[in-house]
């Protein structure tokens, strides 16, 4: 019987397994060689330049500025969306009225193509007729150049985490969910402040679910690209380059016939082993012991 | 049973292999073109493309031109499909990205024979329509790639109303034109309208001030010194002090450091500024913002005393036809020469609202200025000297951010020829 189930199991992996090599493990491996070689991807000519590509990356200025957008991104912007996530949380678990409607609202963002949302975040920035400028200006405040070149980055920041803060709070709540009413309500009859709440019941019991959700955001955000693509205009300035974008400049040229496949494979890899480093010493940090509910 | 279904299958795959080769027969006799345009659907040139089309294809009904609107992204489809060897037998983009993407690489097929091919209904020889030096502009030795059809040029717009408005004449030197800035400024009219998150736009100032200065050539010269010692010459810092006396007279209107496209030019259309430098697509994106006594009108960049390029020099930005590597070359330029008989070129200038390259049409009337200034240059250069097409990374990742930092008053003159001098060395010691 044993040997009969052993006999089917490859059938049975076979087509997820081949699917998953020939569409994933392939090209990444092909990105990978691709990373050694000069080559426009424009014909078959590619030079070997063994690891020409990456020594490059460690004196391009360029990579380096994109490099610190996407960390402004991770770091401030996941600081943000985690306290908002957080607030949300803590006040949820309050036994707010009106909780779906608060979930639904505050997941809003999401359902909307991220291009959209640069595009109304453009019109809300601008300098000579924008919403917050406006109110600064009937206030007496002079107004602001949000996407100037030294506070477009921060402007984007703001944006996404106006974007991104629903979604993760909404993967926290779910986490606060299975936490049985009556805990919090005998904490609270033994008088527990919110603030001893959140941080003895409700983040111990979540710990897991916020690990998955801090991980996750992680790679979303080193991988972010088409919000901030379009919130930079036509022609995104290289001052708001992340990473991503850096890359595809780099191997698509966009209205620039650049066209370095090899060295933007070689700027990709950089990004996968970020976000390895980032899986890695997540989930590190995070291993603890799950409480059973 | 388990005979029956082997001979289900076989019927069915029997009956799979007929029907293949009927629809192969079918198609066999009919030649048809692959044709990848960088317009989308909707925009007025696929409008006047799609009517070339089918036109032809009632004209010849042997073929069929299979038309993909691609968008402006276009050369990175062409690249992978080429790859693959399912490269289209035609596609189009301007000169530069066609150049940078497909000639250079060896990637274009020579469309010599077209250039003596008479046009349909006008028997004219096909070279002969076009104007002047507008046909060869980016031919390879002896080989024609780039058959262009739709000309584009920068210089600076405004609007003859409120130039009579203010008393103001379109200035014809850098210092009538810093003259002109300061009466508008004086009055309370911002005198320069600039997107400044098109970083390609800001870079208008400092290349077309360069080519005023020391003529054509002159920076693709500089980018390609790997030494960055050409940088060291006074003209380019003088160009850049240019630049840095627009910033330091606060010339440019307010908030245009984060200006995002089209906010400054729909603000100069609603007469909020005085002029603006970019290319001569900009009446047909600002005529719906603008006043109905709004007259565009176009001067070319100011010349400099004692420079070496003067006005009668002009920019050729074209917009045209490549044929990749690959192509059915007969049927493309046969396609072609179709193409460019005058009556459906006159949709070029009516329903697209631009300049065309045949020399028997001419130009909407709020280009017409830049046809005079196309048709009158003694000499033409590319757009940004070719540098674009010639060193695309250099242009994108050194020149373009600095040049930010410099209209945008991060960066001294002096500072912004050092770092370009510095920054041009490290570039191509990493190549």
């Amino acid at each position: 019987m044993r040997t009969g189930r052993k006999k089917l199991t490859i059938p049975y992996l076979l087509p997820a397994v081949s699917l998953y090599l020939i569409f994933f493990v392939g090209p990444a491996i092909y990105g990978l060689w691709i990373s050694f070689h000069e080559w426009s991807g424009f014909t078959d000519d590619m030079k070997f330049v063994g690891l020409k590509n990456y020594g490059k990356i460690l004196v391009d200025p360029i990579y380096w500025q994109s490099f610190l957008n996407m960390m402004l991104i991770l770091f401030v912007g996941g600081i943000f969306v985690f306290l908002i996530g957080f607030l949300f949380t803590a006040l949820m678990s309050q036994g707010v009225a009106a909780k779906k409607a608060i979930r639904a609202i505050i997941f809003f963002p999401q359902i909307i193509a991220p291009i959209a949302l640069a595009v109304v975040w453009n019109y809300l920035y601008r300098f000579d007729i924008g919403f917050f400028n406006s109110i600064l200006t009937s206030i007496g405040v002079n107004p602001i150049n949000w996407t100037g070149p030294n506070n477009i980055m921060m402007s984007a920041i703001i944006s996404i985490i106006w974007y991104s803060a629903g979604f993760y709070a909404i993967i926290l709540l779910a986490g606060v969910d299975k936490i049985p009413n009556t805990i919090f309500e005998a904490a609270r009859v033994e008088g527990a402040s919110t603030f001893k709440i959140f941080t003895n019941i409700t983040l111990p019991l979540i710990w897991d679910v916020m690990s998955i959700a801090i991980i996750l955001w992680g790679i979303n955000a080193i991988r972010l690209f088409d919000f901030l693509f379009a919130f930079g205009g036509a022609e995104p300035p290289t001052r708001m380059w992340n990473t991503a974008m850096y890359q595809f400049i780099l191997g698509f040229g966009q209205r620039t016939p650049i066209y370095q496949l090899g060295y933007s494979s070689a700027i990709a890899v950089t990004m996968v082993m970020v976000v390895l480093l980032f899986v890695v010493t997540g989930r590190k940090l995070f291993k603890r012991e799950v409480y059973e509910l | 049973m388990g005979k029956k279904i082997s001979r289900i299958i076989s019927i069915l795959l029997a009956a799979v292999i007929l029907l293949a080769a009927c629809s192969s027969t079918s198609s066999s006799g009919k030649t048809t073109i692959k044709y990848w345009s960088m317009w989308n659907k909707g925009e007025p040139q696929q409008v006047v493309i799609q009517k070339i089309i089918d036109a032809y294809e009632d004209a010849n009904p042997n073929v069929k031109v299979d038309v993909q609107w691609m968008g402006r992204e276009v050369m990175s489809k062409v690249r992978n499909a080429a790859l693959s060897g399912d490269a289209p037998d035609l596609t189009e983009q301007s000169g530069a990205e066609v150049e940078g993407a497909l000639i250079k690489n060896k990637l274009a097929e020579p469309l010599n024979e077209l250039l003596s091919m008479k046009i349909p209904n006008e028997e004219t020889p096909f070279q002969d329509v076009f104007i002047d030096e507008v046909l060869p502009f980016y031919q390879q030795g002896e080989d024609t790639y780039f058959i262009p059809y739709e000309i584009i040029s920068s210089g600076f717009h405004y609007n003859e109303n409120l130039f009579k408005e203010y008393g103001v004449k379109p200035p014809a030197t850098w210092d009538e034109f810093v003259e002109v800035n300061k009466t508008f400024k004086s009055k309370g009219l911002a005198p320069l309208a600039q997107d400044g998150n098109i970083d390609f736009y800001n870079a208008y100032y400092y290349y077309w001030l360069v080519e005023r200065l020391m003529g054509p050539g002159t920076l693709v010269e500089a980018a390609g010194d790997k030494t960055g010692e050409t940088w060291g010459q006074p003209g380019y810092l003088e160009a850049a002090k240019k630049v840095q006396e627009l910033v330091d007279n606060k010339f440019f209107a307010d908030g245009y450091k984060g200006s995002q496209y089209p906010a400054a030019q729909t603000a100069w259309a609603s007469g909020k500024s005085a002029m603006v430098l970019v290319g001569s697509w900009l009446s047909s994106e600002t005529a719906e913002y603008s006043s109905k006594d709004f007259v565009y009108k176009a001067f070319p960049f100011p010349s400099i005393e004692g420079g070496k390029g003067g006005k009668d020099q002009a920019e050729l930005y074209l917009i045209g036809w490549v044929a990749p590597k690959g192509a059915d070359k007969k049927a493309v330029q046969d396609f072609l020469a179709f193409a460019m008989q005058k009556k459906y070129q006159e949709g070029i200038v009516k329903d697209t609202k631009n300049i065309s390259t045949r020399k028997d049409l001419e130009a909407p009337e709020a280009l017409a200025d830049f046809r005079e200034i196309v048709v009158n240059a003694s000499s033409f250069h590319k757009e940004y000297d070719g540098l674009q097409a010639e060193y695309p990374d250099w242009w994108k990742t050194v020149f373009l951010p600095l040049d930010d930092k410099l209209i945008f008053g991060e960066m001294k003159a002096e500072e912004f020829i050092n770092e370009l001098q510095k920054q041009t060395k490290d570039f191509w010691s990493k190549k």
